[in-house]
């Protein structure tokens, strides 16, 4: 074929994939309520780094939304979840949330893994007045960009001081190890502002890449100032091998770890080395309250899992204090983007596992809720006392 | 009178291995030198030292009399000094045409600002800068002086004949072997360069072609063209050359007119051995 | 003290990866990418058969070793002899993607979650001159030297061995001595597997866990202990394990764990600014290196009639017209992705060198913008164009003394100068905001216009992207083209054409290093949150499949490949579990079936290859 036509061809070619494909994807369901059924967008990470915690949050979605259906739905239709990987990367997540937007029968988004992927989809759900509720990111800054953004991670600001002064029961001097990321600076900065408040001094304290498997130059750098307790700002996989490394180098002083510890894994991870790890946990499965039970209980049989993650009871809280909104909106009227967010801003006492009720404040935030001291006994988080 | 091309006292060592040991000679201006020698005896490390591919142990040349020595090779062509190699290095991917266009980089000046700057580190970037520019914006000196580079190439390429003139637009890799030396000896010479330097120009060549090159050698030689080159082909040194040069592991054995160095019984003992050097030559 | 032991626990670690990627090199001239990617396999095999089928410590060992050196073996059947004659980027590219594969393979069979490595030997601390030691500590160190020794031993005394420092000194020679070579690189590929892959295990029980994704981290930090060594110097790749490995340790100590990838890349360019061949090795001096660039670029693009031009410019541009939000938002990452991969054609095609470190032109150029318009409140287009120059000057700067190197050290080098400017990124947190990040950059104002739509955004990122292009073109097609292809393809001959090659292949560099700095501000204000994780090696070789395969030498190889690598995985997205095998695979199949991509004539490269080859065969330093 000559130069010519293969260059018609070629140009042909791509403006009718460009076409075809574009017909596709406006193709979207159009949501005039009846018995279409209401659809709702996840992002989340289902491969990639972070792939385990956007099965976390399948998990907890999954039996939300089993449940939800079981009791009928919001205002009679059937929920559907469209689940979109954004593999965690902020470099993702606008494509995703644009994708969202594209499709009028979409009308929230749960999502998504950490504030980076988070923050870079907010700009385009917010311009397009499409409800983000994010459960799984914490900066203090994330519901910044705008009135559709919701956040129900109680911000580090609250968490990270009653750390310190968890900590500050176990000595006055604290050496502190945190995730180099944005997460963890964050959180670091207000454990450092609560520390001066508790009595606790950071006569060490470093932060760290997450993927790093070798933490012995730090512990040994950390042991020579003498600490008494050791603070990690860590995730579970990355908070266990600190701890299994630090019992190694013979590293005897308690361990007090943030809540995102809270996690089956990281006892897997550490062996015996976590005998003694405690920690401070909004969820722990021996709170007597009534919706927990019950929700470990149904998660038991769904999963056969006795502990359930701390992101798959946020995920499942999502997905429940959104539908309750979305139930509010068709109530009283149209269920539209628009109306399940003033849903959202104006309604109060959300049922969570997590939290208990929860009223989204001003800033479309939960302010605060009660934590639990824990300690790991046997191979087992416990209540500690 | 004043030579063109003066080499002192080369030495290339490669590790224990002395390859040249203490070569001088002299080239004067308008010669035919041609350089001989048994296989390994470092004629073409000889070349290589003097073109600035290698660097020299120790040793000094001269072109015109400014040093050369330990220059890099680009800075040597820019002095006038071309060369081709042993195995035809054309540059496959350029048509022949743009081949030979290459050739002229030595000697371009429009579209090449502020030549004194391009030889410093660092400054040299504002010359390489506004080369890009001229490269994109080409003023009217430049698109003239493009035109004359293409004539100047054409008639470079005309020298033989019907061989590559024909050929200026193919890519030189879908070239026979004899016109990729065709080219490559266009390329040298199109800078007019002061001293051409080649490498076994007819290597791999049939006798008719080796007899062409001859002739454009010939041809050269009339018009002054100063020429150093190395060769395997006696009768092809013998007819071309003023003087001859001979090597044997390295040394300068012997030096002069053609029909001297043949009946040198140095010359004939390191070619052939001692046996036929002590058999015929009458000193 | 104790962290001197630490540190030489983990460089005997590197060690042993390092005397696998210096064994390969020396006897086969290859630099061997997949080799982190059997480390990590090593490992997650050790834990499976330690922790999942409960074998003790020697069995473990064994299956590991078993395992890793057919691995070894497959590689080379795989990605190396069949690129036997091609030049050593080639199978360096050909490596990389076995890797990934490997890596994702071992990623879906074994899940993402790292394991506990069960500690397979009793464990206990005693103390000695100071130093605590642990058992296992004592056994890495232990096994390694070891290993070592014995590799050492076979290597002095017997046939085999002599056979090996044969080929390694002498390919060519070795052949005419009867020495089977292909078999004697075929043996190096699974003797280099096998220690990999003891590492593997000796690193997981170390460590306690491991993870499929632990391989790709340990294979530069491997090949950077080989290189500061001396590539092809199992002394030297010893001796440079050992060295990296203490550095690390001390470094992390000082000034914390991020500045560990700063000490690795960072001693890397080092080495080769000052002394490419390394602690114990030297740089072959012989001129003959093979070209590059070429083989990538051999057969003639397509030629694009300027009509022809305009007829694609312009169906790009109504592309708005009918196409979703969506499809836009792909589009302007796909036209920016084409920006950033014409670096590569002109630093690659046009120059010849492949360059594998364009991420960290791409993250200066997008730092740069960010900081400006977040911080110092410039408009758009001057933050863009500070971009560019920023983006160029660093570049160019940092990689100042690696052009009169040649081939695959330039690729090495370009690769440790990327990482290096990533890891800056991190541990300037004064400047970038470290880890954290940069937040809520704003989308470009035009002429007081807030270009934040999809269709806005697209068709910036689509006007630039034919800006640019038409000038790449123009500089092509000129007489920089020229030089640039003369030196591309012959540096000897060009040289003595009076081209200065160095200077030649730093302003292609350069120039590159330019669009990949717009490309940056672009990326920036695209996705509008920008932190060093981001630019990692993987974003650079990206770069570099995406000229490969659309085609090397012209600026519409750029776009086609991009379309093809990011605009059709963005658009499959249920197929991501895919996307990076699909990636890895493409690359394997590219160069090995078409390196010249497809934009370009039909013809089959082995033929002109061999054309190209033809010319340079025999030249040495023979007199």
């Amino acid at each position: 074929m000559s130069s010519f036509r293969r260059t018609i061809t070629a140009g042909l070619a791509a403006f009718a994939l460009t076409a075809s494909l574009a017909a596709c994807a406006s193709a979207g369901a159009a949501s005039d309520g009846g018995s279409e059924p209401v659809r709702i967008g996840v992002a989340l990470p289902k491969t990639g780094d972070q792939a385990q915690y956007g099965e976390y949050f399948e998990q907890g979605l999954d039996l939300a939304l089993e449940q939800l259906n079981a009791a009928g739905g919001i205002g009679g239709r059937n929920v559907e979840l469209v689940l979109e990987d954004t593999q965690a990367d902020p470099a993702q997540a606008p494509a995703v949330a644009q994708k969202f937007v594209d499709d009028p029968s979409i009308l929230a988004v749960l999502g998504d893994f950490g504030t980076p992927a988070t923050a870079a989809a907010s700009p385009i759900l917010q311009s397009a007045g499409l409800v983000q509720f994010a459960f799984s990111a914490s900066a203090s800054t994330v519901t910044d960009p705008g009135d559709y953004i919701f956040a129900t991670w109680v911000s580090q600001q609250y968490e990270a001081p009653r750390l310190a002064a968890f900590a500050a029961e176990q000595g006055s001097k604290a050496a502190v190890f945190y995730q180099d990321t944005d997460w963890g600076l964050n959180t670091h900065g207000f454990f450092s502002e609560g520390a001066a408040d508790a009595g606790l001094e950071e006569v060490y304290q470093t932060g760290y890449n997450p993927k790093s498997t070798d933490f012995r130059p730090l512990l040994l750098a950390a042991q020579a100032q003498n600490p008494e307790v050791i603070v990690l700002i860590s995730y579970a996989a990355d908070g266990a091998l600190i701890t299994a490394q630090a019992r190694e180098l013979g590293i005897e002083v308690p361990i007090v770890g943030i809540s995102s510890i809270y996690n089956q894994r990281f006892i897997e991870l550490a062996g015996d080395a976590a005998e003694g790890v405690q920690t401070l946990s909004y969820f722990t499965p021996v709170n007597p309250d009534e919706r927990v039970q019950t929700f470990i209980k149904d998660f038991a049989e769904a999963y056969d899992i006795e502990t359930p993650s701390d992101y798959a009871v946020r995920a499942y809280d999502a997905l429940k204090v959104v539908a309750t909104a979305a139930s509010a909106a068709a109530e009283s009227g149209e269920l539209t983007r628009a109306s399940l967010r003033d849903a959202l801003a104006n309604g109060s006492d959300f049922p969570t596992v997590l939290y208990g009720p929860i009223t989204f404040s001003e800033t479309r935030r939960v302010t605060d809720a009660e934590q639990y001291p824990l300690v790991i006994r046997d191979g087992a988080f416990s209540l500690r006392d | 009178m004043t030579a063109l091309l003066s080499v002192r006292g080369l030495v290339k060592r490669f590790g224990a291995l002395t390859v040249v040991d203490d070569v001088s000679f002299d080239i004067a201006p308008g010669e035919v030198v041609s350089i001989i020698g048994p296989n390994g005896s470092g004629k073409t490390t000889t070349l290589n030292l003097i073109c600035g591919t290698l660097p020299a142990a120790s040793g000094r040349v001269e072109l015109d009399g400014v040093e050369i020595t330990g220059r890099p090779p680009y800075r040597i062509a820019e002095r006038g000094l071309t060369r081709t190699f042993q195995n035809g290095r054309v540059i496959g991917n350029l048509t022949v045409g743009e081949n030979v266009l290459v050739g002229l980089e030595p000697v371009q000046r429009v579209g090449r600002p502020f030549p004194r700057l391009r030889h410093l580190a660092g400054l040299r970037w504002i010359p390489l800068l506004a080369e890009v520019g001229s490269a994109l914006v080409p003023s009217r000196a430049r698109r003239r002086q493009d035109a004359t580079d293409r004539a100047r190439a054409a008639v470079e390429l005309q020298r033989f004949g019907t061989r590559l003139a024909p050929r200026v637009d193919q890519y030189a890799y879908s070239l026979s072997y004899a016109n990729r030396r065709r080219t490559e000896i266009a390329r040298a010479l199109v800078s007019s360069p002061r001293l051409l330097v080649l490498d076994e120009p007819t290597a791999g060549m049939n006798q008719t072609e080796t007899a062409e090159v001859l002739q454009q050698l010939l041809e050269l030689k009339r018009r002054g063209q100063t020429i150093l080159l190395v060769e395997h082909k006696l009768d092809l040194v013998l007819t071309l050359s003023d003087r001859v040069i001979v090597l044997d592991d390295g040394v300068l054995i012997a030096e002069g007119a053609p029909e001297d160095v043949r009946r040198n019984a140095r010359v004939i003992e390191a070619y052939l051995g001692k046996a036929f050097a002590e058999g015929g030559s009458d000193d | 003290m104790d962290i001197l032991l630490a540190g030489f626990v983990s460089g005997s670690t590197y060690a042993l990866l390092a005397v696998g990627v210096s064994l390969i090199f020396g006897v086969s001239n290859i630099v061997n990418f997949a080799h982190g990617a059997v480390f990590a396999v090593g490992g997650m095999t050790g834990w499976y058969l330690a922790a999942v089928l409960g074998w003790p410590l020697w069995a473990v060992l064994i299956g590991v070793v078993a395992l890793t050196s057919l691995l070894g073996l497959v590689i080379y059947a795989v990605a190396v002899k069949p690129l036997r004659a091609a030049p050593g980027i080639a199978v360096l590219l050909a490596t990389f993607a076995v890797g990934i594969i490997l890596d994702n393979t071992s990623l879906r069979v074994f899940g993402a979650e790292t394991q506990r490595f069960p500690s397979l030997l009793e464990r206990s601390n005693f103390e000695l001159f100071g130093f605590r030691f642990g058992t296992i500590a004592l056994v890495i160190i232990g096994v390694s030297i070891s290993c070592v020794v014995i590799l050492a031993l076979v290597l002095a005394r017997t046939r085999l061995g002599r056979a090996i420092r044969a080929t390694s000194q002498d390919i060519e020679a070795a052949a005419q001595m009867g020495i089977a070579v292909a078999r004697i690189q075929a043996l190096s590929f699974v003797i280099a597997s096998a220690l990999g892959g003891v590492a593997g295990v000796l690193v997981g029980m170390y460590n306690s866990n491991v993870s499929p994704s632990m391989g790709f981290t340990a294979g530069v930090t491997a090949f950077a202990a080989a290189t500061i060594g001396g590539l092809g110097s199992l002394p030297g790749a010893i001796a440079g394990g050992l060295v990296l490995g203490v550095a690390e340790a001390f470094g992390v100590a000082v000034g914390g764990d991020s500045v560990r990838p700063l000490v690795t890349f960072g001693a890397l360019i080092l080495v080769l600014w000052v002394r490419p061949g390394g602690i114990l090795g030297r740089v072959p001096t012989i001129a003959s290196e093979p070209m590059t660039g070429t083989f990538f670029g051999a057969g003639r693009p397509l030629r694009l009639p300027p009509w022809g031009a305009l007829v694609l410019a312009g169906a790009g541009a109504l592309v708005p017209l009918v196409a979703s939000d969506y499809l836009l938002r792909t589009g302007a990452l796909v036209w920016i992705y084409a920006l950033f991969a014409l670096s590569v054609t002109v630093a690659g095609g046009f120059a010849g060198q492949i360059v594998l470190g364009q991420a960290g032109a791409l993250a200066i150029g997008a730092y740069t913008s960010a900081l400006l318009v977040t911080k110092v409140g410039w408009s758009f287009w001057p933050s863009f164009a500070a971009a560019g120059v920023v983006s160029a000057i660093f570049s160019v700067a940092l990689t100042a003394a690696t052009w009169r190197l040649r081939g695959h050290y330039v690729s090495m080098a370009t690769l440790a100068t990327g990482g290096f400017i990533a890891a800056l990124a991190l541990n300037i947190p004064a400047l970038t905001n470290g880890a954290r990040g940069i937040y809520s950059i704003p989308r470009p104002s035009i002429g007081g216009i807030v270009v934040g739509s999809a269709w806005g955004m697209y068709l910036l990122t689509f006007g630039i992207l034919l800006v640019a292009v038409a000038l790449v073109s123009r500089l092509g097609s000129s007489h920089l083209g020229r030089s640039w292809s003369a030196v591309r393809e012959d540096e000897v001959a060009a040289a003595a054409s009076g081209i200065h090659a160095s200077a030649y292949k730093s302003l292609a560099f350069g120039l590159g290093s330019v669009l990949a700095g717009f490309a940056g501000a672009l990326y920036s204000a695209q996705v509008t949150y920008i932190e060093p994780a981001q630019f990692g090696i993987s974003l650079s070789v990206l770069a570099v499949t995406i000229v490969i395969l659309g085609g090397l030498r012209a600026p519409m190889g750029a776009i086609v490949g991009a379309i093809v690598l990011v605009g059709i995985p963005e658009l499959f997205r249920p197929l991501a579990d895919w996307r990076l095998l699909f990636y890895g695979v493409t690359l394997l199949v590219l160069v090995l079936v078409r390196p010249q991509g497809l934009w370009s004539h039909a013809e089959p490269v082995a033929r002109v290859w061999r054309k190209l080859t033809a010319t340079r065969r025999g030249e040495g330093v023979k007199a």
